[in-house]
């Protein structure tokens, strides 16, 4: 492919520094997100998520170092940026829409105002008429009265500051929006709806995201393309019909098979034993190893290398499930 | 919000009906009155004291003595002190600005200092200076505020000289001060210059609220310096400049002592509550918008930790006043809590209630005030 991508993570890795001995939350991660693209990670709680989404921004805790990896974006390494340089990436190139969104406002000030802070942080010259116009134009946008402006955080309801927060993520028209689990804590309606109109924004101003969340189904109504994360690593990254008719990596049919499928197949409902590793002490080999009803010896050893196994298709495993196994 | 302050001042008059009851008839159970004073005295025959007694009203039971006493007040006459043969008010009247200048401004000192160093150890965490620091204000917190205050009097007042030793004023220059001129008017006129310096400073602040945070920060720091450059020329230029610096001199050890007594409290909560707000969610959000750690830490962080920190404040308000007692007569600085103390150990009962009736509405009346200054600071409370 002749285009480059607006982001490529290459290789990426990171660990947080505990008493207990280093935690590998990210391990030789890479993909790479074009233009307008949108992708969805996935994977159980405590697989690495949010490291991932937080290392992008580098708002990593103070314990937490980046080993190792790059994170190109438009070719320029974020994890050589210094701080300041940094700042400047931050919202205006990659903002994000945050796992607790509902405690993402600062409560003592006007939900407007937070808004109008990050715009002119980035753009200084502003006129503050100016803002204040974007700021309600972006609340008609996500489908709140633009009067809500001038009210406080605990005045909205769960779903209103969900819109708000996205609003907000809108706001300097960044390149990348990552969404870390954007709708766990809103209800079932409320959330359907909200990731619909997030996609629809997202399609409208044409820019890249992310998508994160442990739940499959909610990713597969709005990725593109999708990428599962197993402690830490990626399992197996592609497009999301792809993935759907023909996951190749066993922990994916395992996740596929607890999912009831969207085109009506049958498949095969795939129990699966034991807990995630302690990222403290991770399974040397394949993470998944342990967990895994077709591990092999060699499983157990090396780490099998995340590669592409065909159009885009990118798998990390020594003895992938056969393609007609799924489509029974 | 109206009609929450009309509740409250019912409230307050309510609460201080009670406290005036106890308090009446803890002081009538204690034994003794201010005729046992003449008792040594060989000329002072039984008759005469009986007389004094039905004189002065010591004859009737406590209650009627006391709604006398509450009629009276309530028809604005305290009564004449015992001791002093002058009316209760006009004593009270003369201490009570000594008082409140003394403590509002270790008060206001104390918060700020206590507030700023908390932010410092927060964001500091982990270093050398935040353990430092930490230690030496458990110390404070800790000390024994007697034994403390007599510690700095003989240290900077009596080894080193650096300040005067008791009292609010220096005599001998006072003795040749203009005819009229009273350290009651300069300390009337100090609190009054204070109070419009603070309305000046909050306008400030809430005009700035919107703008950028590096302009706001350098509208506040110039109205701050500006405002107390005006307030000390206009205090220089006055006439009576040497007196009002003859006080504020007596004022500088009682305040030094007060502020290091009080700050680390005030320190130690910011500092607690600041890193709790450091795991907010919105704190992280502010880092997300790119905003510099500076702007995090100022407007975000220290603006939501100081609200657990000034309703301690609110809470400790009385705290102040009643350990007041104690500094004042360390000091000898003649205000509210000496007299109450020298009139409660004389049985100068109209006085004691006095002192009580100022005290305690003081106090009252600064716990509403922080209360609605509470609701300022904080957009959820809504008063109804
Ligand atoms: N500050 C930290 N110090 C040490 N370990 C951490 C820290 N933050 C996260 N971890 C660990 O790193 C791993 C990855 O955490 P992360 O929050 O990225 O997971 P996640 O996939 O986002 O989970 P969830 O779905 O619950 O949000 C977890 O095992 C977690 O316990
Ligand atoms: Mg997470």
């Amino acid at each position: 492919m002749a285009e480059k991508p607006l982001l490529s993570v290459r290789n990426l890795t990171m660990i947080y520094k505990t008493r207990k001995g280093p935690v590998s939350a990210i391990d030789d991660v890479s993909f790479d997100l074009k233009r307008g693209e949108s992708l969805g990670l996935v994977g159980e709680s405590g697989c690495g998520k949010t490291s991932v989404a937080m290392a992008l921004l580098r708002l990593l805790p103070d314990n937490a170092q980046i080993t190792g990896g790059q994170i190109l974006l438009d070719g320029m390494d974020l994890t050589t940026l210094s701080e300041e340089e940094m700042q400047n990436v931050r919202w205006k190139r990659i903002s994000m829409v945050f796992q607790a969104a509902m405690n993402a406002l600062d409560p003592v000030y006007k939900v407007g105002d937070q808004i109008i802070e990050a715009i002119e942080r980035h753009e200084r010259d502003i006129d503050p008429a100016e803002a204040r116009k974007r700021v309600e134009a972006l609340f008609h946008l996500v489908g709140i009265d633009p009067k809500m402006a001038d009210r406080y955080p605990h005045e909205f309801s769960g779903g209103m500051r969900q819109r708000a927060i996205i609003a907000m993520a809108l706001a300097c028209n960044p390149d990348l929006i990552i969404a870390d689990e954007p709708t766990t804590a809103l209800d079932v309606i409320v959330q359907d709806q909200v990731l619909r109109e997030l996609r629809q924004v997202q399609k409208q101003m044409g820019m890249s995201m992310i998508y994160i969340s442990h739940d499959i189904a909610v990713i597969a109504e709005v990725a593109e393309r999708i990428a599962i994360m197993y402690a830490g690593r990626l399992c197996e990254l592609a497009d999301a019909v792809e993935i759907f008719k023909r996951p190749r990596h066993p922990y994916t049919v395992a996740l596929m098979s607890a999912f009831p499928s969207i085109v009506g197949e049958k498949r095969p409902l795939v129990a699966l034993g034991g807990e995630p590793p302690d990222l403290l002490f991770p399974p040397p080999g394949c993470r998944f190893h342990p967990r895994c009803p077709r591990a092999l010896d060699i499983c157990k050893q090396q780490q099998p290398p995340f590669e592409d196994i065909g159009g885009g298709h990118y798998l990390a495993c020594w003895n992938p499930a056969p393609v007609a196994e799924v489509q029974s | 919000m109206l009609k929450y302050i009309a509740n409250r001042l019912l409230q307050i008059v309510v609460t201080l009906f009670v406290f005036f009851a106890l308090t009446y008839f803890i002081l009538d159970a204690q034994p003794g009155d201010i005729t046992l004073q003449y008792v040594n005295n060989p000329k002072f025959t039984k008759e005469q004291r009986e007389a004094l007694r039905r004189r002065l009203g010591l004859d009737k039971p406590a209650y009627v003595r006391f709604f006398q006493w509450m009629g009276n007040t309530l028809r604005g006459d305290l009564g004449e002190s015992y001791q002093y043969r002058k009316p209760v008010m006009d004593v009270l009247l003369e201490r009570a600005p000594r008082t409140i200048f003394l403590f509002l401004t270790a008060t206001l000192i104390e918060f700020f200092v206590g507030y700023w160093l908390g932010r410092v150890l927060a964001w500091q965490r982990g270093t050398g200076l935040e353990y430092g620091i930490t230690v030496v204000g458990a110390f404070f917190y800790t000390v024994f505020t007697p034994w403390f205050a007599l510690m700095m009097i003989y240290l900077f007042g009596f080894t080193l000289k650096w300040f005067p030793i008791g009292k609010f004023l220096d005599v001998t220059l006072w003795r040749a001060a203009p005819k009229g001129l009273t350290a009651n008017q300069i300390f009337i006129n100090l609190l009054l210059t204070m109070t419009l310096l603070a309305v000046a400073l909050v306008v400030v602040y809430y005009l700035t609220r919107r703008m950028n945070p590096y302009r706001a920060s350098l509208f506040r720091w110039s109205a701050l310096i500006g405002g107390a450059a005006i307030v000390v020329g206009y205090w220089a230029a006055s006439p009576v400049a040497k007196y009002a610096w003859d006080i504020l001199y007596h004022m500088a050890l009682p305040i030094i002592v007060l502020t290091l007594i009080n700050f680390s409290g005030t320190m130690l909560l910011t500092r607690t509550t600041m890193l709790e707000t450091l795991r907010e969610d919105y704190i992280m959000a502010a880092r997300a918008k790119g905003l510099p750690e500076r702007v995090v830490r100022d407007k975000h962080a220290a603006r939501n930790a100081v609200l657990p920190v000034f309703t301690s404040l609110i809470i400790s308000l009385p705290f102040i006043l009643g350990g007041g007692i104690i500094t004042e007569t360390v000091f000898s600085w003649e205000g509210l809590g000496l007299t109450l103390l020298t009139a409660s150990t004389t049985g100068d009962i109209p006085l004691v209630m006095g002192s009580f009736l100022f005290i305690g509405t003081l106090a009252l009346l600064a716990h509403l005030v922080a209360d609605i200054a509470y609701a300022f600071l904080d957009p959820r409370i809504r008063y109804a």
